[in-house]
């Protein structure tokens, strides 16, 4: 059996060892390499198979909006490399470059071990997963054939970050029935019915760009949600 | 060959100072030069228009007042013509020119007496038969406005008549004629009294006494009596004088008078033809005497009374004016209604023998508007040396001659038009000068600038443009350079605005890259900081503290971005349905009561679902803290149908507790940060969201309790 490998790029090494914890702490057969440097970083994708990667999108001696953690989020990605980028930038495009660029997730520093564990762990476990036959998904909807993660809404694509993607299909493969907030707010890393709200949001304005008339996700008062068929 | 001399004879002028001079002068005050021009040949239009309205509308107009004047003419001659006994008063224009004249003794051309009855005609007479034709000239007429018994039907008038004839053959009497209304006369009886029926004459002479004769009326005598026919003389009467205060009736005055109903309208009138001996009056006697008596008798004064049996009598003094049957001054004011110039003249003479230049000329323009004089006034001066159109025509007086009768146009020959015309040119012109004056006015103020502009903006023109106008000498070219400063100066204004912009956009995006940079800086110690074991227990709770308030941050740009969503997101909502689904699935009785008051369905607003249910997490998660325990948090909703224009849903989310500080306040972000360990964002946000769908909320201290109200605009139309 092949071990799983994983690679933490920080160009603060204080920062390398919190995010090693995290590994570590989700799964305790894995492989870790790290990187300082986006130079170092390149390197090691270019050598290296990684099954999931922690990337700080800021990396020391270059601008710090040269985003260049971004570029090596893309290159493992398209390896099939699943990405966690963290950054302490707040800018709001920040999430959706991360989305759009790098099909990755977005974490917000400063993220404790115990969260980070819990998202490395859901990676590593939807990495794992099957996607949901066709039948079980509700009209319009369909899963890439080449990338799993990425969704289809009727014949355009649809960029889903790791937690969106998660309620979208937690409410796609229970389309036609209410998903109460209990069962929502488990897909979230943080926050509560606040962020859940904001993520719907998201993911409704992701698929309004696919879809002007997208309606089928509808807020069922004090309840949850509901994909409407 | 034209063209090369042209040519050559420019460049030698041109070579001279004072060409070049004019020229360049010209060139640079092209536009005022322009402007003049253009005022000169407006100017021209308009007295070109002036003169031919003057000219040629009046030269048709000419003619028409020729065919005016002869029309005219010939009514005068027909109302002045001869009458059918031969007469005209074209024969004596001393005695027949005024309308209005006292009784007095004229010139007749032939008698108009005779006896009416006499022994010839006694046996075929018949009162009816009887014809007594006066001269119009000689009649005068006197209105009898004091005639107290006057009826509806009498004759309202006394005619009198009083003559001479020259080189009459009969002896030197003067003529008189008489005719009034009568009602009846009575008769005389020799012996009886004189009072009755009958008239009184009065005659007086400068330096003699009046003389008074009293005439009354008698029977005729002496004529075959018809037993057939009794009362053929009826109505004929004889007249029998008294002069003075005489007892005896006098032979020299001789005459009938005859009364009978007028035919027509049935009135009685009665006529008197009388003959006076001017022995009687002391005239000069004899064919010798003949001038003399002429003279003396026509400067006789007159008067006369007549009396009748039981009525007023009739009084015209000798200043009393009565109206002439027929006169020049009628005859002209009758016929000429211009203001025309009417003279009788016979060949050879300088005299007239009338003229109408003593008889106010008649205008019928006059009362014309401001405009029209003005016009009028105008056009008099223009054609007060041109000859005025006139008519003429032959016309026989007797005993004189063929005299020409010549009507002459006085006033100033105008169109009838013309005059307003002329007075609309005049105003125009008049504008139009004030307009010139404008112009020039603005003209030297332009060139003042002009020249201030070409001093300040002697720059080096563009590219492209400098062939069209920089090296133009003339004021467009002046003004372009002008025009061009000031655009500059915008030009270079705008910059120094979009420097002071950009550099503002710079220093805030250095400002916001310093911050990114900042939070960069501390999220990744913290991040360091936020695993490490064995931390100080109050260093961890500063840690949190700082960690909260960048989450804080974050979450303000995440409302922000957020807020941005739910409006675009904002679909039709029932509202109503929504807010009792919350309600039931919120209520937990008995510790954490949430109740709703309000209609449950059909209340539709526009507002994103996910959204109303962050504000109602928020609002009710802020009332479960401030509230007194175990009381209920009310949510309530009302329709106000009175908004205009729409109707609007009002939500209202009460709790009892404590009021709020500032309710004013309670919305601005942060407000409200660290007091129960939020953020201070959780009202912020209810307004953002509340903003992007067209909504308000406020918050309200009201008896026991606060009081959240959220006003969103209820929607019809669903589509």
């Amino acid at each position: 059996m092949v071990k799983l490998r994983c690679l933490i790029v920080d160009d603060e090494a204080e920062a390398r060892n919190s995010f090693r914890s995290a590994v570590l702490a989700a799964c305790h057969d894995i492989e870790i390499d790290e990187a300082e440097t986006y130079e170092e970083a390149k390197m090691a994708v270019a050598h290296g198979r990684y099954a999931i990667a922690l990337i700080d999108c800021n990396l020391k001696g270059k601008d710090v909006e040269s985003f260049q953690g971004l570029g090596v989020a893309r290159d493992l990605s398209e390896a099939g490399c699943d990405v966690l980028l963290i950054s302490g930038m707040t800018d709001q495009s920040l999430p959706i470059m991360a989305d759009d660029i790098a099909n990755a997730a977005f974490l917000l520093k400063p993220v404790k071990t115990a969260d980070l564990t819990v998202e490395i762990r859901r990676t590593l476990r939807n990495r794992e997963r099957r996607p949901p036959p066709r039948s079980e998904l509700p009209p319009g909807l369909e899963i890439d054939s080449v990338n799993s993660h990425r969704l289809i809404w009727r014949g355009n694509r649809v960029q889903l970050g790791n937690v969106p993607y998660d309620i979208t299909m937690c409410l796609a493969r229970k389309h036609g029935s209410l998903v109460p907030y209990d069962t929502l707010l488990k897909c979230c890393i943080s926050g509560g019915k606040g962020a859940l709200h904001s993520h719907i949001r998201q993911i409704k304005a992701r698929f309004e760009l696919a879809d002007k008339d997208f309606l089928a996700i509808r807020n069922m008062s004090g309840r949850g949600y509901i994909w409407e068929s | 060959m034209l063209r090369q001399y042209v040519h050559d004879v420019f460049r030698r002028l041109w070579r001279t100072l004072w060409f070049r001079r004019g020229v360049l002068y010209f060139l640079r005050n092209n536009l005022t030069f322009g402007l003049m021009a253009s005022a000169f040949v407006v100017y021209g239009f308009l007295f070109f228009a002036l003169n031919t309205i003057y000219r040629d509308i009046g030269a048709s107009d000419q003619k028409l007042t020729r065919d005016v004047l002869r029309s005219e003419l010939y009514d005068f001659l027909l109302i002045t013509g001869r009458e059918v006994d031969g007469t005209s008063i074209l024969d004596n224009p001393r005695d027949f020119s005024p309308m209005r004249r006292e009784p007095s003794v004229i010139e007749l051309r032939r008698s108009f007496f005779s006896y009416p009855l006499t022994k010839a005609n006694a046996k075929s007479f018949r009162l009816a038969n009887v014809r007594v034709d006066l001269p119009r000239g000689c009649l005068l007429e006197f209105p009898l406005e004091s005639a107290a018994d006057s009826g509806p039907r009498e004759v309202k008038a006394v005619q009198a008549c009083f003559a001479v004839v020259p080189w009459d053959p009969f002896g030197n009497y003067i003529y008189f004629a008489l005719r009034y209304p009568s009602t009846g006369a009575i008769a005389h009886r020799p012996g009886h009294s004189l009072q009755g029926d009958g008239f009184e004459l009065r005659f007086s002479r400068e330096g003699r006494p009046e003389r008074r004769l009293r005439v009354v009326y008698e029977g005729v005598s002496g004529l075959p009596v018809s037993r057939k026919l009794p009362g053929r003389y009826d109505g004929v009467f004889e007249l029998v004088a008294f002069p003075d205060e005489a007892n005896r009736p006098t032979p020299l005055v001789g005459g009938q008078a005859i009364e009978r109903i007028e035919e027509g309208d049935a009135s009685t009138t009665m006529t008197i033809l009388g003959r006076i001996d001017g022995s009687l009056l002391g005239l000069p006697t004899g064919a010798g005497a003949q001038d003399e008596f002429l003279s003396m008798a026509k400067s006789l004064r007159l008067g006369f009374s007549i009396s009748r049996t039981g009525r007023a009598p009739y009084i015209v003094s000798a200043a009393t004016k009565g109206v002439a049957k027929a006169s020049f001054e009628q005859a002209y004011r009758t016929s000429v209604s211009e203001n025309a110039l009417l003279t009788i003249v016979f060949p050879g003479t300088t005299t007239p023998w009338w003229s109408s230049s003593g008889l106010t000329p008649t205008d019928l323009r006059e009362g014309a508007s401001l405009l029209e004089r003005l016009g009028r006034s105008v056009l008099v001066l223009m054609s007060r040396h041109h000859e005025q159109p006139f008519v003429t025509k032959e016309v026989s007086i007797a005993g004189k001659g063929v005299a020409e009768a010549r009507l002459a146009l006085m006033r100033e020959r105008i169109p009838e038009a013309a005059p307003f015309a002329t007075g609309l040119l005049i105003a125009a012109l008049m504008g139009l000068s004030v307009m010139v004056i404008l112009f020039w006015s603005s003209i030297a103020r332009l060139s003042q600038l002009s020249r201030k502009a070409y001093a300040v903006a002697n720059i080096t023109p563009e590219a492209g443009a400098k062939e069209k106008f920089a090296s133009r000498h003339s004021q467009i070219g002046t003004l372009w350079r002008g025009v061009r400063f000031l655009l500059r100066q915008e030009v270079l204004r705008g910059r120094e605005l979009r420097d002071e912009a950009e550099k503002h956009a710079k220093t805030a995006e250095r400002e916001r890259v310093a911050l990114r940079w900042i939070g960069h800086q501390i999220r990744n110690p913290l991040q360091t900081l936020t695993n490490l074991d064995g931390m100080p227990l109050e260093a961890t709770r500063q840690m949190d503290k700082l960690r909260g308030a960048l989450d804080g941050l974050n979450r303000l740009s995440i409302i922000d971005k957020d807020a941005e969503l739910v409006g675009k997101q904002a679909i039709p909502l029932d509202i109503a349905k929504a807010l009792g689904d919350y309600t039931a699935a919120n209520n937990s009785p008995p510790e954490d009561p949430v109740e709703y008051l309000g209609p449950r369905v059909d209340v539709w607003v526009r507002f994103a679902d996910d959204g109303l249910e962050e504000i109602l997490d928020t609002l009710i998660e802020n009332a479960r803290r401030h509230r007194v325990p175990w009381t209920p948090i009310v949510i309530s909703l009302q329709v106000d149908e009175r908004k205009e224009p729409k109707a609007v849903a009002i939500v209202k989310v009460f709790n009892q507790g404590e009021p709020f500080k500032d309710p004013q306040r309670a919305f601005e972000r942060g407000y409200t940060v660290g007091e129960h360990g939020g953020e201070g964002l959780g009202l912020y946000m209810v307004q953002a969201y509340c903003a992007r769908c067209n909504g308000e909320v406020s918050a309200e201290n009201i008896e026991g309790g606060v009081e959240v109200v959220l006003r969103l605009p209820v929607i019809r139309d669903r589509g």
